[in-house]
């Protein structure tokens, strides 16, 4: 049976068979921003507020929310929560959408459970990604002040970003200062609660843990909750995600974490001058030799890098390719991976701003990697997929942002791809 | 607060705007009402956060003098999301101190 059988198999017969809206990431799959007060049960979903009132009675609160009690009923119930409209689009288009692979991770007695439950009930969480709060020395062109202290820090010192009709999430108009709800000093009862959850349960269910951020390394948080997570005994794995840029102490971190098995997952989508523009405050070369102390130290059990492939990102992603499998002959082939996804927002940062024969272009140079599934579907998409109706738009905007980037910066976007200046002067 | 910006912040109910009312006549000040842009005089404003998202309300904050949060228990909250919301927006003003606030509890008035 080719993976695609099986995939509508399970839908069908695991999932479906409780309800067409049925989905285990409801109940055992969350992303929970402590410094915040949010969560979601899946990436794909929006977030919402945890009430800190609620979890200062009851720690499950952090997860177990009234939002998400509420979706849990709808989809007991057949009915489509708005929240998890990215896998309905996919599901109506004939495809098969995250759902089916989310719930994979779970077993079907513990999906047989959920489905029975009262949706009033606790559940304790699977798979957890937990980011303390959003501290970060970086401020990357696709990213926002809700993620990053210091693109926060550029809205206040410079104001909102100004012509960027299409963003309308107001990623570069605000500060989103309400999205940090303590200052460094303070005591959180979300992180609190977390705390009390995990030696209470969660040491025993949870079996993923991936620490985020901001930068999680730089988070005042960080030292005491590693060394907290060390001195218990979990089958959990962790795993960090990281820009292991400037200021980030990997030395000490591969000390800290000396004795466990973790996973370090890295953004990185190209290489030299055009991630230090895009990425900005990234050393490359110092990446490249914080990934090679991971890689060599006995603590990484795997490097992952994260690809946020952009339109500006095309044009030498496959030079960090070409150095990925540089250093899988070094250091073993099993020792670095690559996980590659197309941004889609800022839509004026995806691929589809570029002209389509450019980027068609462009992703010839990434066919000696065509075997790997994520390259080709890459290549796939920078081939055919359509320019959206508002092009016109679209690229005034990445014009338009570009311009008061560089200046805000201190960056040359047409000194550093020399060769869009025709294309860009005509926009 | 009789020549101040003043805003009251509360769950979508017309409750709210008999509050903010009450509170108007209390301090001396204008009423208003439901507003959910910049205010341009002085008096007595309302909103909820089912009115504006949380990232709007903290740049319209920015423009009031004084907030009033209305304690109301979640069980009255006619939409649970709205007022988780305005619990950690309250949290949010409580620890950052934006501007000057007061929880307000009709109970104990």
């Amino acid at each position: 049976m080719s993976l695609t059988s099986q995939n509508i198999e399970y839908q069908l017969r695991v999932l479906d068979t409780k309800s067409t809206s049925f989905c285990g990431a409801k109940w055992y799959n969350a992303t929970i921003y402590l410094g915040a007060g949010k969560t979601m049960s899946c990436h794909h979903n929006p977030w919402h507020d945890i009430a800190y009132t609620d979890v200062e009675e009851n720690y499950k609160a952090l997860h177990n929310t009234d939002i998400k009690k509420q979706q849990r009923q709808q989809m007991l119930d057949g009915i489509r929560p708005s929240g998890c409209s990215y896998c309905w689009d996919l599901e109506d288009a004939g495809s098969i959408s995250d759902r089916v692979y989310k719930s994979q991770l779970f077993s079907e007695r513990d999906l047989y459970r959920a489905f029975k439950s009262d949706s009033s009930e606790d559940f304790d969480l699977q798979v957890l990604e937990l980011s303390f709060d959003k501290v970060c020395q970086m401020a990357c062109s696709y990213c926002h002040a809700g993620y990053s202290t210091t693109w926060a820090q550029d809205i206040k010192q410079h104001g909102p970003y100004e012509s960027v009709e299409t963003d309308k999430k107001l990623h570069y108009k605000h500060e989103r200062r309400v999205e940090q709800l303590f200052k460094p000093d303070q005591e959180n009862p979300f992180v609190e609660a977390f705390y009390k959850w995990w030696d209470k349960d969660l040491h025993k269910t949870l079996k993923e843990l991936r620490i985020l951020g901001g930068e999680p390394l730089l988070s005042p948080h960080i030292w005491k909750f590693i060394e907290w997570f060390k001195s218990k005994d979990t089958e959990c794995s962790l795993e960090f995600i990281t820009n292991l840029g400037p200021r980030v102490d990997v030395d000490r971190f591969l000390t800290a974490i000396e004795g466990e098995q973790i996973v370090v997952m890295t953004s990185m989508e190209t290489v030299a001058e055009h991630a230090e523009y895009i990425r900005d405050g990234v050393d490359y070369d110092l990446w490249c030799q914080n990934v090679e102390k991971c890689m060599a130290s006995k603590s990484i059990k795997k490097v992952s890098v994260l690809f946020t492939v952009n339109a500006l990102s095309l044009f030498r992603m496959p030079e960090l390719l070409k150095q990925i499998d540089e250093w899988k002959a070094i250091y073993g082939k099993d020792s670095i991976e690559v996980s590659i996804n197309i941004l889609r927002y800022p839509v004026f940062q995806n691929v589809t701003v570029l002209p389509q024969e450019l980027r068609s272009n462009l992703v010839d140079g990434l066919e000696p990697w065509s075997d790997n599934s994520q390259v080709s579907r890459l290549i796939d998409y920078c081939r055919v997929v359509d320019e959206p109706d508002n092009i016109e738009q679209v690229r005034k905007d990445f014009k338009s942002f570009f311009k008061q980037y560089d200046q805000r910066r201190n960056k040359d976007l047409i000194k550093t791809w020399p060769e869009i200046k025709s294309w860009h002067d005509k926009i | 607060m009789k020549d101040k910006k003043v805003l009251v912040i509360g769950d979508p109910t017309q409750e709210t705007d008999a509050m903010c009312s009450l509170l108007s006549g209390r301090y001396g000040g204008k009423y208003i009402g439901l507003h959910t842009t910049e205010p341009k005089q002085n008096g007595f404003y309302h909103f909820s956060l089912a009115d504006v998202s949380t990232l709007r309300a903290e740049e319209l904050i920015k423009h009031y003098d004084h907030l009033f949060f209305l304690k109301t228990k979640k069980e009255n909250f006619r939409d649970k999301e709205v007022f988780h919301a305005t619990r950690n927006f309250l949290l949010y003003v409580k620890n950052w101190n934006p501007i000057p606030y007061d929880v307000f509890d009709f109970a104990k008035h």
